[in-house]
């Protein structure tokens, strides 16, 4: 999205007249970018669609607090792969008193027919990257997927470049390991 | 890596983003017709009160203190969270306080040692 149009929705949302019209704008931009780049991360459309709407309404209470450091779609990321690991940490978390094994339902759910639109390569790339630390599998899809510069990854995600190239390195490591042993 | 393909998108229900813009703008304005509601619902539960002490002056009521009270009513799942802040003065304040609480965990999340990524 180019900066012009960014500072015009900024611009629409600060003025408490077009605030509504302004947010719906941003809302429109970004929900499909927003959506897929968490749904990579949960993989279950069901999780996917509260934790985008969650993103959204996070970004419209506390849109005063973005200053412009960066830009608008690399602040909603931030929100969005933030809601991400937390809802997967938790998810962790809650493992320790339940007997639902969340990665096994993500694992489980890519089996099944009609959720992932591709042939054989597809599934078995899937299931490697879903093997991955939850971080560094974000850094492989924001990296492999969005091809998003190692800088935009470091504003989003709050960490060093040479962590990230690290962390994608180890991940292409482990994918292609993972790959080749299938 | 070269040789493997880009990752297809998974599919959203058809509809699905035609949608989202709605959803999410109704859920960020207020429900004027819930606000009516919850006030119908709390002069009916002040109501049943009054009624219960009037036919019942003989028992001795055990007394709550109001944050008591108001954890009876949550518990009871007879006040939502959201009845108990419409009827704060600043509903706004409290829900940006609970939401800062939140936030900090989110930030952890990045601010953890960085030898995790690899």
């Amino acid at each position: 999205m180019k900066e012009t149009d960014e500072q015009e929705i900024l611009i629409l949302i600060q003025n408490s007249i077009s605030r509504e019209f302004g947010y719906r704008k941003l809302i429109l931009v970004y929900q499909k970018r927003v959506y897929h780049v968490i749904r990579r991360m949960v993989l279950i459309h069901e999780d996917a669609d509260d934790l985008t709407q969650n993103t959204f309404i996070k970004a419209y209470r506390h849109i005063d607090k973005f200053h412009g450091n960066s830009s608008l779609f690399t602040w909603l990321y931030r929100i969005a792969t933030n809601e991400a690991l937390s809802f997967l940490a938790k998810k962790k978390k809650r493992f320790f008193f339940s007997i639902d094994d969340h990665q096994e339902k993500m694992e489980s759910y890519l089996d099944q027919p009609g959720n992932l639109s591709g042939d054989e390569i597809q599934l078995i790339l899937q299931k490697a990257i879903l093997k991955l630390p939850d971080k560094q599998r974000l850094v492989f899809h924001l990296k492999y997927q969005e091809e998003l510069s190692y800088q935009e990854m470091s504003e989003i995600t709050g960490t060093s470049v040479g962590a990230l190239k690290a962390s994608y390195h180890h991940a292409v490591k482990k994918i292609e390991e993972s790959i080749k042993s299938e | 890596m070269e040789k493997l393909p880009k990752l297809r998108e998974f599919i959203a229900p058809a509809g699905y983003f035609d949608q989202l813009p709605d959803q999410i703008m109704d859920s960020i304005k207020p429900n004027k017709r819930n606000t009516w509601l919850r006030y119908a619902a709390s002069i009916a539960l002040i109501f049943s009160i009054g009624l219960w002490l009037i036919y019942n002056p003989g028992k001795e009521v055990q007394k709550l203190t109001l944050e008591e009270e108001i954890s009876l009513y949550i518990d009871s799942q007879y006040w939502t969270a959201e009845d108990v802040l419409s009827m704060t003065e600043n509903p706004d304040e409290i829900l940006d306080q609970i939401i800062n609480e939140e936030i900090p965990e989110d930030i952890e999340l990045w601010g953890e040692e960085e030898q995790i990524w690899f």
